[in-house]
């Protein structure tokens, strides 16, 4: 009896300090985290409208869906001139859980711009062959002189998946995932999903095709919002 | 360095080779060695928790009570592993976007708690700590070969720079699952051959070493209930 409270006492005293240190290290690293999260969403929303302006400090549109997730707007604007909205949407359906997905839309060409996946959990290797942007790079490059300018500007990667959002409609709202390029049958509809992630494949166009859908149903009331930022 | 604190080093790296020896942390191993440089972050998100965790359990093997030890590691790695992911995304965010996928997964690397059990819960600080770096460096160094090695057959490519000129369609066998399954078994293959032969030269028969693979370990069937304490 006695050996069960001083087995029990030690697991409670080890979970209990491990409890405490970690809500400790959790309240201190807190503001840090939700920051770094910022600064990385506004350098992705950068790396796809590259000539808007983003106001940092201003509250991005939010939008609840009928499920109760969030979508994010923030008006980017080029002379005061609103171009677009960078969408932020999300997917539960990832294989690893959540994935956030960034929408570059158009406004003047009613188009996709750019999609990117901001944060998610993907199997490294497989899933993040959807979710990441990856430079292609050649070993006989490293010797070769530098002919371009270094720029500073974050540039985009390309990414098999990703890019294939590229330059569609903002109206669609159904696309299909197909396994090859031989499956591919409606242009404007059709995606060619990765192999060995069609999870990922999936979940990151279903949050888009989201985004896209909540766009169109509240398109009044962004638009409205946004214009009213623009005067403030 | 002494001599045996050197070999306490060495061991992790060939003679006691967490993975293609101890076959520890298999789990891992195979599903994230799809190229050199995903193999390299694993290692080291592994190498730097498992410092972390032969650190603290070395220092706490006379307070823990033997029956509830595993438990006990279990909490010890696991507070560990979240302290790193979460303060690898406040201050460090560009080992965050290399690193911060493996993080989660090192919960679930035996070799971590394997390392635990088996040797920091025995031996003093400083062995431990080696022990610790050792492993971690073996562990890296095996798992950037097999993630080199899928990387170089699937595509031509080594640390995602194209090395083969004109290698346009992936293998894809080899970076898919079945692939880590082949490459491992073949890696493993080789290296009981070549201690195997070493062994016959020297006149004796190759053991691996006893009590320390995953083979020997009961840690998964619930013995160490029985037999400890």
């Amino acid at each position: 009896m006695k050996n069960i409270l001083i087995l029990s006492s030690a697991l409670g005293l080890t979970c209990l300090a491990a409890g405490f240190i970690l809500t400790q290290a959790e309240n201190l690293t807190a503001d840090a985290r939700e920051e770094a999260r910022l600064a990385e969403r506004f350098a992705a929303m950068q790396a796809i409208f590259p000539e808007g302006d983003f106001n940092e400090h201003l509250e991005p549109i939010t939008i609840t869906s009928e499920e109760g997730r969030d979508f994010l707007f923030y008006p980017a604007k080029k002379n005061d001139q609103l171009i677009g909205f960078a969408a932020f949407g999300t997917s539960q359906e990832g294989y690893g859980g959540r994935i956030r997905t960034l929408t570059g839309i158009d406004l003047q060409k009613e188009q996709i711009r750019k999609v990117s996946v901001t944060e998610h959990s993907e199997t490294p290797g497989l899933g993040t062959q959807v979710t990441n942007r990856r430079e292609q790079k050649k070993i006989w490059d490293l010797w070769r002189q530098k002919d371009e300018p270094e720029t500073t500007e974050k540039k985009l990667e390309p990414n098999r998946f990703l890019d294939q959002f590229d330059q569609r409609s903002i109206t669609r709202e159904n696309f299909r995932v197909v396994e090859s390029e031989d499956a591919l049958d409606d242009h404007e509809q059709d995606l060619v999903g990765i192999t060995g992630a069609t999870v990922s494949s999936q979940a990151v166009t279903k949050a888009v095709e989201k985004t896209l859908r909540v766009f169109q149903l509240n398109k009044t009331s962004i638009l409205e919002q946004a214009g009213r930022g623009e005067s403030e | 360095m002494s001599e045996p604190l050197r070999q306490e080093f060495s061991k992790g790296l060939w003679r006691e080779n967490p993975v293609l020896v101890l076959a520890l942390g298999l789990c891992p191993t195979l599903a994230v060695t799809t190229s050199m440089t995903n193999g390299m972050g694993m290692g080291l998100a592994t190498m730097f928790v498992l410092f972390g965790s032969n650190l603290t359990v070395s220092s706490l093997r006379s307070v823990i009570p033997k029956k509830v030890r595993i438990p006990c590691y279990i909490v010890i790695i696991a507070t560990f592993v979240t302290l790193v992911g979460m303060i690898t995304s406040a201050y460090f965010p560009a080992i965050d976007d290399a690193l911060g996928i493996f993080i989660p997964l090192i919960v679930v690397n035996c070799v971590v708690l394997g390392r635990s059990e088996s040797f920091a819960a025995r031996n003093p600080l400083g062995r431990s700590l080696i022990d610790a770096l050792g492993m971690g460096v073996g562990f890296t160094v095996t798992l950037m070969a097999l993630g080199g090695a899928r990387e170089f057959f699937a595509a031509g490519t080594l640390f995602d720079y194209q090395i083969i000129p004109g290698w346009e369609h992936e293998f894809m066998l080899l970076k898919l699952a079945p692939g880590a399954f082949i490459m491992l078994g073949l890696f493993l293959a080789l290296m009981n051959w070549h201690n195997a032969r070493q062994a016959r030269r020297q006149g004796r028969t190759y053991k691996p070493p006893a009590e320390m693979n995953c083979a020997h370990c009961k840690l998964c069937t619930g013995d160490w209930l029985k037999t400890s304490g």
